[in-house]
């Protein structure tokens, strides 16, 4: 690691960091300890008393058909939003990148998505599809499907896949735009004098290339899906129909505050927590030194 | 292959890839062309899917009408404009306060953090950025019930300040993240020169320091106030009749009693329209701020 020069001083350096340092313990140190504490914990129906009862809710959980079934759901569904949004904005990025002119205008207006509330972002698609008046919904049933999506769940499963990667999509766009300017010209270049197509140039060359952008990406995305899309699902769907769309989030919130099991509900986030934290451990570890800008 | 056929394809080709873009661009936008236009609708326009205002229907101002904004109903008193209005400055306060808080503390720490030596028994300066950038990673969710017995006892729920407090602590991370950045690509020389010259810590900071790292702190703040601005779990759980923001404002038009279409699609209207503005002005700082921030 390279030394940088520094200032000395005996209080200063502590002064700036002090406020960080307090507000993490309030704030952060201590709810993610009493979630964990509480994980552990049963409480009786009325929420009277408490009793410590080690690894009982974590063991309930997992012989539990909802949480297991919820699971798969997660899984779907980040898989496949990670999947469609990146695949979407890889296509047209390497589109984009072969066409420089009007970059700005690309940029700053394809960034809405970004920036539109995942709630909001819901609420859009759900105006696009919504039975009756929506102008998909409509467009499908002139085709003679008929779309409900408050009353079929794999059709409100799809809808918040839809809904959740266009969100994503200019995120992951800018991304790719900048891993593939990344790329030096001449290779591209050379590999074209020896004869290689645009498809085979893409898959041997810029794919490679570009592999440590997607590996980053993936890992976003992931996250994002896993715990970033609850405004999406509580606007839209609602966890509904018969529990279809109620992803490891969603189900933490219904348990632990519709429900009231706070035990159950805190177990809950401790598998969440461990999930991100592998997650990140794993970004931290593998992708961090590899990407560059 | 000879020059004619060369040109005819790269004519071709031209074509198809501009038309593949004009599509991604319509994939961008069109969700969002479609819910405001809704919101000029009669009911009748939606269900016949028409498209182009003046064209295909004439706009009305119906799902403005609903929120008391519209040109005839704005001079009359209405309880849904004046919850619109409280909601939606609850949103930019909340966003705007609670990123200023997030660039200010952020700042200074991250200044400390790559100007100063810290050692403190066996800790060090990487681990305490690690230790703050860890933070960025936790789920909120996995927080939300110990905060909401924390800001019961603090009496902050449905307050505010509460909410700036929760959101400043969210962002801080981040601008820590950029800022560190930022002040590491300053030459040290700058800043020693301008003690030599007779400043103090404080006045290099402010004199020398702010100055350069500037575009980096708008950056940060922008990128802050997306994510504040757009944040729904805590403002859905911890907030109800005095604090609650926009976003929920739109979810919550999803009624037991069916959904307000029209005002549900003017309420997005208006919670995608600030950002949407700050994105054309200001997308490179954006830009900026995602890929240094490089986490969100």
């Amino acid at each position: 690691m390279e030394k940088r020069s520094t200032f000395n001083n005996l209080w200063l350096p502590y002064l700036l960091v002090a406020p960080q340092i307090i507000i993490t313990f309030i704030f952060f140190l201590w709810p993610a300890s009493q979630a964990l504490y509480q994980s552990f914990l049963l409480e009786d129906a009325f929420g009277l008393s408490s009793e410590f009862v080690w690894f009982e809710n974590f063991e309930e959980l997992f012989s539990d058909p909802l949480y297991l079934d919820s699971f798969y759901t997660t899984v779907l569904f980040s898989v496949s939003t990670t999947f469609l949004s990146l695949s979407l904005s890889l296509m047209f990025a390497v589109m984009a990148d072969r066409v420089i002119r009007g970059e700005m205008a690309y940029k700053s207006i394809l960034l809405w998505p970004y920036a539109v509330a995942p709630a909001v972002a819901g609420v859009l698609w759900m105006f696009m599809f919504n039975t009756g008046n929506g102008i998909l919904a409509l467009t499908l049933q002139s085709l003679g499907y008929e779309w409900n999506h408050v009353l079929r769940g794999g059709q409100a499963m799809v809808l918040v896949i839809i809904a959740a990667a266009w969100k994503q999509i200019s995120y992951n766009f800018i991304f790719f735009l900048a891993g593939l300017q990344s790329i030096p010209k001449s290779m591209l270049e050379a590999s074209a004098i020896d004869g290689a197509g645009p498809v085979k140039r893409f898959w041997t060359i810029v794919f490679p290339l570009i592999s440590p952008t997607t590996f980053f990406l993936i890992v976003v995305n992931v996250v994002y899906a896993f715990f970033d899309t609850f405004g999406i699902i509580h606007a839209v769907t609602q966890g509904g129909p018969y529990k279809s769309t109620e992803i490891l989030v969603y189900k933490v919130y219904n348990d632990g505050f519709v429900g009231l099991d706070l035990g159950g509900s805190s177990a809950q986030s401790v598998i969440l927590m461990i999930i991100v934290v592998s997650l990140t451990v794993f970004q931290f570890r593998y992708i961090e030194r590899r990407v560059q800008y | 292959m000879n020059e004619s056929t060369r040109g005819v394809n790269l004519i071709v080709y031209r074509i198809l890839i501009y038309s593949a873009l004009l599509f991604w661009a319509f994939l961008c936008l069109f969700p969002i062309y479609w819910t405001i236009t809704t919101s000029f609708k009669t009911a009748v326009n939606v269900t016949q899917g028409h498209l182009i205002p003046w064209v295909d229907f004439t706009p009305k101002w119906i799902g403005f009408r609903s929120l008391g904004l519209s040109p005839e109903t704005i001079f009359q008193i209405s309880t849904v404009r004046d919850e619109f209005l409280r909601r939606f400055f609850n949103s930019v306060i909340t966003s705007i306060s609670a990123s200023t808080l997030a660039v200010m503390l952020g700042s200074l720490a991250a200044y400390g953090l790559s100007r100063f030596e810290y050692k403190l028994g066996f800790v060090k300066n990487t681990d305490i950025s690690f230790f703050f950038l860890s933070q960025m990673i936790l789920p909120p969710v996995v927080l939300a019930l110990p905060f909401l017995v924390l800001y019961r006892e603090l009496a902050l729920l449905d307050s505010t300040i509460g909410l700036v407090m929760l959101y400043g602590l969210m962002v801080l991370p981040i601008v820590i993240w950029i800022m560190r950045d930022q002040f590491s690509t300053i030459p040290i020389e700058l800043e020693e020169a301008g003690l030599v010259d007779g400043l103090s810590v404080w006045g290099v900071f402010l004199r020398i320091v702010l100055p350069i790292s500037f575009p980096g702190m708008v950056a940060a703040f922008i990128l802050c106030l997306v994510l504040t601005w757009n944040e729904y779990f805590f403002a859905a759980l911890l907030t109800s009749a005095d604090a609650k923001t926009l976003p929920v404002m739109v979810a919550s038009q999803t009624g037991s009693q069916g959904i307000n279409w029209w005002s549900m699609a003017a309420l997005s209207f208006a919670a995608i329209a600030p950002l949407a503005i700050i994105g054309v002005f200001l997308e490179s700082y954006i830009v900026k701020g995602l890929s240094t921030g490089a986490v969100k």
